[in-house]
């Protein structure tokens, strides 16, 4: 935590080594987070480059109370996508099929088979309600932990162990459908 | 009930953090909650196919280019850090800025130095003369359209300097210029969205400024909104002047391409459709016509304008493009990374551009 305050700290003061340990450190789970809330690869990298463009910007106004710095990062990823899906384009939407993954294999056919499962999730994923699709990116494409999430979204721990629950039962649900 | 709930969402979460982050399996987790197994088996293999979604990654291009433009906007803060109180156009009323300009154009036009300036390349003591002379021509260049000519013009000198600084072998100075091209198509795309805003508004379309509250509380997520959310502005201003903006990742294959909206339409094909609203009853009412506004001559100057800017662009991309393409062929070594850079900097603000004159 405190090599964390001072890196934070370092960054606020435009140290650029500094800024770009946060951005590796970042952007994976950030793009994740967002592909899987939009569902379309390309406005994904465009959301996620905004999101850094947009914290080097107004680092200097983040401050320690209670928030981490990958918590203020989500945040702003999340106004980003709800500011995205505000002005949403008619551009042809890219789904997440046919998105890059760190798939280990290298059978074209089990990597498409994921590509495949990813694209359902994304779909599946949007007929949640907002909270429950929050949920799902943060925990499950984010690999955020419980007390992360929590402060991400605001809410206790508890409240997040319960909407986790009601989200992959209503999941469950869709997907058996589909 | 409420007890044996929250135990249950205790258990599962208990369950996924032993499958997800220690790596047990379903069935280990499944042993120590027997009572539950029933219930808890298919929401784990729920959770475990919607972990999938983690196996997602940003396509290496797309990496690659998002790290070189997060490194060109650091730098660009830190010029602008640096040049800070000093002078600034920026900071300037804008009928000073125009005076300024008016003045400083006077002062310098037909001098030799803005002459010899005016070939400099990026290692040349006179090359800022030729930035600060461009600088002043943007200034006074009017219209939104003008400007994102000048852009597009200017553009092409940095791509000639690009090519000329690898053909000297200077890694450093091409990733610089290739940051000012960078800076320059970006705010050529803005300059032609600007302008393709106004000749929607021209034409009678809509222009959403701002969305209705319900439509906004319709995608707001539960987590926001309240007043400490962090104040990132959600999207960058428009720049006036080249600002060194990232440019959102060009649309390469495999995924399909936008489809090329035609060249603005200047027949009536166009025209909004005829109003259903009554008319008051004291006038008598009027047949639906084509709305007289399309056949405003400002109006189709414009569109042509934009239309001819377009073209311009497009062949601009593609001369540019397979400028540094060929740079990149007969490029020493050490200057290829930088060159590639500067290709993928092009190639995507080219397409940005072009993007935004065809809205």
């Amino acid at each position: 935590m405190q090599d964390e305050q001072s890196l934070i700290r370092r960054a606020q003061q435009r140290d650029q080594e500094a800024l770009t340990q946060l951005y590796e450190a970042n952007f994976d789970r950030i793009y994740r987070y967002v592909a899987l809330k939009i569902g379309d690869r390309f406005e994904a990298e465009d959301i996620t480059q905004q999101v850094f463009i947009n914290a080097i910007e107004s680092i200097s106004r983040f401050k320690w109370q209670g928030t981490s710095f990958s918590a203020w990062l989500y945040r702003i990823a999340h106004n980003q996508i709800v500011d995205y899906l505000r002005r949403k384009t008619k551009r042809p939407m890219v789904p997440l099929e046919k998105a890059a993954t760190k798939s280990s294999s290298d059978d074209p056919s089990k990597t498409a088979e994921l590509n495949m499962d990813i694209a359902k999730v994304a779909q599946a994923t949007k007929k949640l309600t907002k909270a429950q699709q929050e949920v799902i990116s943060l925990r499950f494409a984010s690999e955020l932990s419980i007390a992360e999430a929590a402060e991400v979204m605001r809410k206790s721990e508890g409240a997040i162990k319960a909407l986790q629950h009601s989200a992959i039962l209503s999941l469950r649900k869709i997907l058996a459908v589909e | 009930m409420v007890k044996n709930r929250k135990e249950f969402t205790n258990i599962l979460d208990d369950c996924l953090d032993r499958i997800l982050v220690k790596g047990e399996s379903i069935e280990q987790c499944l042993q120590s909650y027997p009572a539950f197994a029933s219930e808890l088996g298919p929401l784990l293999k729920t959770a475990l196919f919607a972990h999938k979604a983690s196996a997602v990654a940003p396509r290496p291009e797309f990496r690659e280019r998002a790290r070189f433009q997060f490194q060109a906007a650091l730098r660009e803060m830190a010029t602008k850090k640096e040049k800070r109180g000093f002078f600034s156009f920026s900071a300037l009323p804008r009928f000073a800025t125009v005076a300024v300009s008016i003045i400083l154009a006077l002062v310098i036009v037909g001098s030799g130095t803005v002459a010899a300036a005016g070939n400099s390349l990026p290692d040349s003591p006179l090359y800022p003369v030729k930035l600060a002379t461009e600088t002043v021509q943007l200034k006074l260049a009017g219209t939104p359209l003008e400007k994102a000519e000048l852009y597009a013009k200017l553009a092409d000198k940095r791509v000639t300097e690009l090519v000329k600084m690898a053909e000297k072998g200077k890694p450093e100075q091409v990733q610089k210029v290739a940051q000012r091209l960078n800076g320059l198509l970006m705010a050529m795309a803005m300059e032609a969205k600007a302008n393709g805003e106004v000749a929607a508004m021209m034409a009678g379309e809509q222009v959403p400024m701002m969305q209705s509250p319900e439509a906004g509380a319709a995608v707001a997520p539960a987590v926001t909104e309240s007043a400490s959310t962090p104040t990132a502005p959600p999207t960058l201003a428009p720049a006036p002047t080249p600002k060194l903006v990232p440019a959102p990742m060009p649309r390469p294959a495999p995924g399909p391409m936008p489809k090329p909206v035609p060249a603005p339409d200047v027949t009536a094909k166009k025209a909004p459709a005829p109003t259903k609203e009554k008319a008051p009853v004291a006038i008598a009412p009027t047949p639906p016509t084509v709305t007289p506004q399309l056949l405003d001559p400002n109006m189709l100057a414009q569109m042509q304008k934009r239309a001819q800017l377009k073209m311009m662009v497009s062949e601009k991309a593609s001369v540019n493009s397979d400028a540094i393409r060929g740079a990149l062929k007969n490029a020493p070594e050490s200057v290829k990374p930088a060159l590639y850079q500067a290709l993928m900097v092009a190639d995507s603000g080219y397409q940005q551009a072009l993007q935004s004159l065809e809205k």
